[in-house]
C-alpha cells in the first residue's frame, strides 16, 4: 500500500518534468513574418523590413479595421542584427518559419547577394521554400508597403501570384531559396531571379483605402527577370527573352503565344505541353549545345480568316510557331551571350555532364567560352485542337 | 548477478541495423559529398561492402568461441593479465568513447535545429537517463523494444523516400565518376570507420543469442540492411540537392525531410521524420553503454554490472560536453578517430583471429 502511494507521488512528480519544452513559444509571443526585404543603406549597413501578420485582422470573423499586416524597419551591420534589433520596436519576437517572400533591393543585388543569403540558409528557423525576388528600380522595402486585393496578406498575394503565373504565363519564374543556392554553388549556371515592380500611385498603396476601390491605384507585379553573374545582378531580361529563358530551362507548364496569320491578322495558341532537352557535344575540342524543344499546343484565339477544317492550315500554323519560338529562344540566348556573358541556362552544366574532361579545361573562364559557343536551337511543334469551335467567328460575319 | 537475458537472431539483426544507422544517418550524405560530390552514392555502397568484409573476421572469431563474449576470449588468447589490459583498452577507447560522441551528436543536432535555447546539458541528462534505465533492465527488454519499434522505422523510411521522390532530378547524379575513383574511395574511408568498423562491439553481445549458429548470418543481414538504407538516403539526398548543396548542409537528411510537400498539405513533417533518428540513436547509445558497463564488470570480475551504470553514465554525460569545443574541433578529430576505429575495429579482431588460428585455440569444451 505504502509502496503504491510513493509510486503515485513519484509518477505525478515526474509528469511535471514532461510538460512541454524549454523553448516553447506561444503563438501570441510570435510576430509571424510573411515578407522580408533587405536594402543597402548609404553607410554600408543593411535596411531590413519585416512584414508581420496582425492575427486579429486576418481572422475569419472580427477585425477592427486595422491593416492586416504591419511593417517593422531596422538597420544593422548584418541582417541578423537588424532583425534582432526589431524587438526594440516590436512587442513580439520576429518568427521567420512562415516567410513567403524575400525581396532584395536592386542596389544591394548589384553589389552581390551572397552575403545576405548566408544567414537565410544558416538560420534554423527559416525554411528554404520561400521565393526570392529583386525589386526593380526601387527600394525593396517599398514592395512590402503596398496593399493588395484578394489576399489579405500582401506577401502571400505576391507569393501566390508568382506561383500562378509561373504555371500559366511563360515569362514568369519563381525561384525558391534552395534553388537559388544550388545555382550559386553550380559553376556551370548563373542564377536568374524574378523581379517585382510597383505600378501606380505608391502613396495610395500604403493605405488600406487602396483596397476600397475597384481599380486599385497601386499594385505590384512580377514582369521581367533579373540576370545574375555569380551573386551580382547584371541586368534584366524583357518579356520575350524571359519567355525564351523559361522554355530553355524547361519551366513552362502552360502558356499562351501569338503569331500572325498568313493573310494578315493574328492567331493565339495555347501551349499545353513543352519539353526541352539540352545536350552538349564536342566538335574539334569545342563545346556545342543543342537545344531541342518539343511543344504541343491548341488554338485558343483566331483573329483572322483561316480555314481550320483543313490539315494544311494546321501545318502552316506549326511552321509559323516553330519560326516564332526559334526567334524567342534565340533572343534569350543572344542577350545572355552577347550582353551579359553570363551562362544563365546551365549550358556549362550540360558540358560538365557530357564531357567532364573538357569541362575541366573550360571551367576557369567558362563565361568567355559561353559567350562565343554555338547553340543550335531545334523546335518541333504539334498543333492539335482548335477549342470548342472550328472556324473563326469572323468567317460567319458577312462582309 | 550478470545479465542472463536471451535474444533471438532476428533481434540481433535489428539491433545491429539500428545501431549502424544510429547517428550516422543525419550526417553521412554531407560527409560523403564533401569529397565525392555527386558520386557520394557510390561511396555509400563501397563502405558497407568493406564493412561486410571486415565483419567476416568478427564472425570467424565468434564461430571459434560460440557462446562467449569478446573480453572472455581475449583473456584466453592473450593470457589473463595482458588480456585484461587489452580488454580495458578496447572497452575504454571503443564502445565507451563512441558513446560520448554519439550523445553529443544528438545534443548538437537538437540544440542546433530544433530547440536552440534549451541548454545542451538538459538534453543530454534527460536522454541518457532513459538509456541508463534501459541498460539496467538488461539486454532482453532492449532487444524486444527494438523489435517492437522496427516496423515503425521501416515505415517512416518508406514514407520519407516516397514523399521526396516526386521532387528528385536525375541530372544531379551526372557526370558519374568525373574525377575517377580516387575521391570516391577517399570519401568512403571515414564512412567505413564510422560506423562500419564498429560491429566488433557486437561480439560482446552474441553470447546472449539463443542459437549461436545463427549469429553470423544475423550480423550480416543486419549490417547489409543498414548499409542499404543509408545508401538509399544518400542517393535521394544527392538526387534532390546535388553534390555541392549536400556537402554544404550540416544535417542533409533533416533538410531532405524539410522538403517534403505533398499538395501544399502534407508538409513541415520533418519532426516526425526525426523520430527515425531519435529511435536509432537511442539504440546506438543503449548498446554502446550496455557493452561498456557489462564489459568493465566482466573484466573486473564483478558480480553485477548495474552498480556501474550511474557513475559511468555521469562520466559519459560530462565527457560528451567537454569532448570537443566546437564544430571545427570535431572536424579536426575525424582522422584521429579513424585510427582508433581501425585499431579496434580491424586490427584487434584480425590479430585475435590470427593468434587463435596459429595457436589453434578454440572454445574449451563445455563440461
Amino acid at each position: 500500500m505504502k509502496c503504491k502511494v510513493v509510486l503515485t507521488i513519484l509518477t505525478v512528480l515526474l509528469l511535471s518534468l514532461a510538460t512541454g519544452c524549454w523553448n516553447r513559444s506561444e503563438l501570441n509571443d510570435l510576430a509571424i513574418t510573411v515578407g522580408l526585404s533587405i536594402d543597402r543603406t548609404d553607410n554600408d549597413r543593411y535596411l531590413v523590413s519585416a512584414q508581420i501578420v496582425e492575427p486579429g485582422e486576418v481572422a475569419e470573423k472580427g477585425g477592427s479595421g486595422r491593416s492586416p499586416v504591419t511593417l517593422f524597419n531596422e538597420t544593422g551591420n548584418t541582417v541578423m542584427e537588424a532583425i534582432r534589433k526589431m524587438t526594440t520596436n516590436s512587442p513580439r519576437k520576429i518568427y521567420m518559419a512562415h516567410l513567403r517572400i524575400l525581396v532584395i533591393g536592386e542596389e544591394l543585388a548589384r553589389e552581390g547577394i551572397g552575403d545576405v543569403l548566408d544567414f537565410m540558409i544558416r538560420d534554423h528557423e527559416l525554411r528554404t521554400d520561400f521565393f526570392v525576388a529583386i525589386a526593380k528600380g526601387r527600394k525593396a522595402k517599398e514592395m512590402l508597403t503596398i496593399m493588395t486585393p484578394l489576399e489579405k496578406l500582401p506577401a502571400v498575394k505576391i507569393y501566390k501570384s508568382m506561383t500562378t503565373s509561373q504555371n500559366n504565363w511563360a515569362p514568369s519564374l519563381s525561384v525558391t531559396l534552395d534553388k537559388l543556392i544550388a545555382d550559386l554553388a553550380n559553376e556551370g549556371k548563373h542564377p536568374v531571379l524574378a523581379t517585382l515592380e510597383a505600378t501606380g500611385d505608391e502613396k495610395a498603396g500604403n493605405n488600406k483605402s487602396n483596397m476600397e476601390r475597384i481599380d486599385v491605384p497601386a499594385s505590384i507585379s512580377s514582369a521581367s527577370l533579373a540576370v545574375f553573374k555569380k551573386d551580382k545582378l547584371v541586368g534584366w531580361l524583357n518579356e520575350t527573352e524571359s519567355k525564351g529563358y523559361n522554355y530553355i530551362i524547361n519551366k513552362i507548364s502552360t502558356t499562351l503565344g501569338f503569331m500572325s496569320c498568313p493573310n494578315g491578322g493574328k492567331i493565339a495558341v495555347q501551349v499545353v505541353r513543352s519539353n526541352v532537352k539540352v545536350k552538349a557535344r564536342t566538335v574539334d575540342g569545342e563545346p556545342i549545345v543543342d537545344v531541342d524543344l518539343r511543344v504541343k499546343q491548341n488554338i485558343s484565339e483566331v483573329l483572322c480568316r483561316i480555314d481550320l477544317t483543313k490539315e494544311e492550315t494546321f501545318a502552316e500554323i506549326d511552321r509559323r510557331s516553330v519560326q516564332k519560338l526559334e526567334d524567342i529562344l534565340d533572343s534569350a540566348i543572344v542577350k545572355a551571350q552577347k550582353q551579359f556573358k553570363s551562362d544563365i541556362f546551365g549550358f556549362g552544366d550540360a558540358v560538365h555532364r557530357a564531357n567532364p574532361r573538357l569541362w575541366k579545361k573550360l571551367r576557369k573562364d567558362w563565361d568567355r567560352h559561353f559567350a562565343i559557343m554555338p547553340v543550335h536551337v531545334k523546335v518541333k511543334v504539334q498543333t492539335t485542337l482548335s477549342g470548342t469551335i472550328n472556324n473563326s467567328l469572323k468567317n460567319l460575319i458577312k462582309e | 548477478m550478470m545479465d542472463n537475458g536471451k535474444i533471438s537472431a532476428r533481434q540481433l539483426s535489428i539491433l545491429i541495423m539500428l545501431y549502424c544507422i544510429g547517428s550516422a544517418i543525419i550526417v553521412i550524405p554531407s560527409t560523403l559529398a564533401s569529397q565525392a560530390k555527386q558520386d557520394a552514392w557510390i561511396s555509400s555502397l563501397l563502405s558497407p561492402a568493406i564493412g561486410l568484409l571486415v565483419l567476416q573476421i568478427a564472425i570467424r572469431l565468434s564461430n571459434r568461441f560460440p557462446g562467449m563474449a569478446l573480453t572472455e576470449y581475449i583473456e584466453i588468447i592473450f593470457g589473463k593479465w595482458v588480456g585484461k589490459i587489452v580488454s580495458l583498452w578496447f572497452l575504454a577507447t571503443f564502445p565507451f568513447m563512441i558513446g560520448f560522441y554519439t550523445l553529443r551528436d544528438i545534443g548538437d543536432f537538437l540544440t542546433m535545429q530544433i530547440m536552440p535555447e534549451t541548454p545542451i546539458e538538459a538534453i543530454h541528462i534527460v536522454l541518457f537517463g532513459v538509456i541508463i534505465v534501459g541498460v539496467r533492465l538488461g539486454l532482453e527488454p532492449l532487444a524486444r523494444t527494438a523489435e517492437l519499434l522496427f516496423p515503425w522505422i521501416v515505415a517512416l523510411f518508406a514514407v520519407l523516400f516516397l514523399f521526396i521522390v516526386p521532387q528528385v532530378s536525375k541530372t544531379n547524379l551526372l557526370p558519374v565518376l568525373e574525377n575517377g575513383w580516387k575521391p570516391v574511395i577517399r570519401a568512403s574511408l571515414p564512412y567505413v570507420s564510422f560506423p562500419f568498423l564498429e560491429p566488433v562491439i557486437f561480439l560482446m553481445l552474441v553470447n546472449h543469442v539463443n542459437r549461436s549458429e545463427k549469429v553470423g548470418r544475423a550480423l550480416f543481414t543486419g549490417l547489409a540492411m543498414a548499409g542499404f538504407l543509408m545508401f538509399i538516403t544518400t542517393l535521394i539526398t544527392i538526387l534532390l540537392f546535388g553534390g555541392q548543396l549536400t556537402s554544404l548542409f550540416m544535417y542533409p537528411t533533416y533538410e531532405l525531410s524539410k522538403k517534403i510537400n505533398i499538395g501544399n498539405f502534407l508538409q513541415r513533417i520533418e519532426i516526425i521524420m526525426a523520430t527515425i533518428w531519435f529511435v536509432t540513436i537511442y539504440f546506438r547509445l543503449a548498446i554502446l553503454f550496455y557493452v561498456s558497463v557489462v564489459g568493465f564488470a566482466r573484466v573486473m570480475k564483478a558480480a553485477d554490472y548495474r552498480f556501474l551504470t550511474l557513475p559511468l553514465g555521469m562520466i559519459t554525460i560530462v565527457m560528451s560536453l567537454v569532448v570537443y569545443r566546437n564544430v571545427g574541433d570535431l572536424t579536426a578529430f575525424i582522422p584521429v578517430w579513424a585510427s582508433f576505429a581501425y585499431i579496434n575495429g580491424l586490427l584487434l579482431p584480425a590479430l585475435l583471429l590470427i593468434v587463435a588460428v596459429i595457436r589453434k585455440i578454440k572454445r574449451p569444451l563445455v563440461k
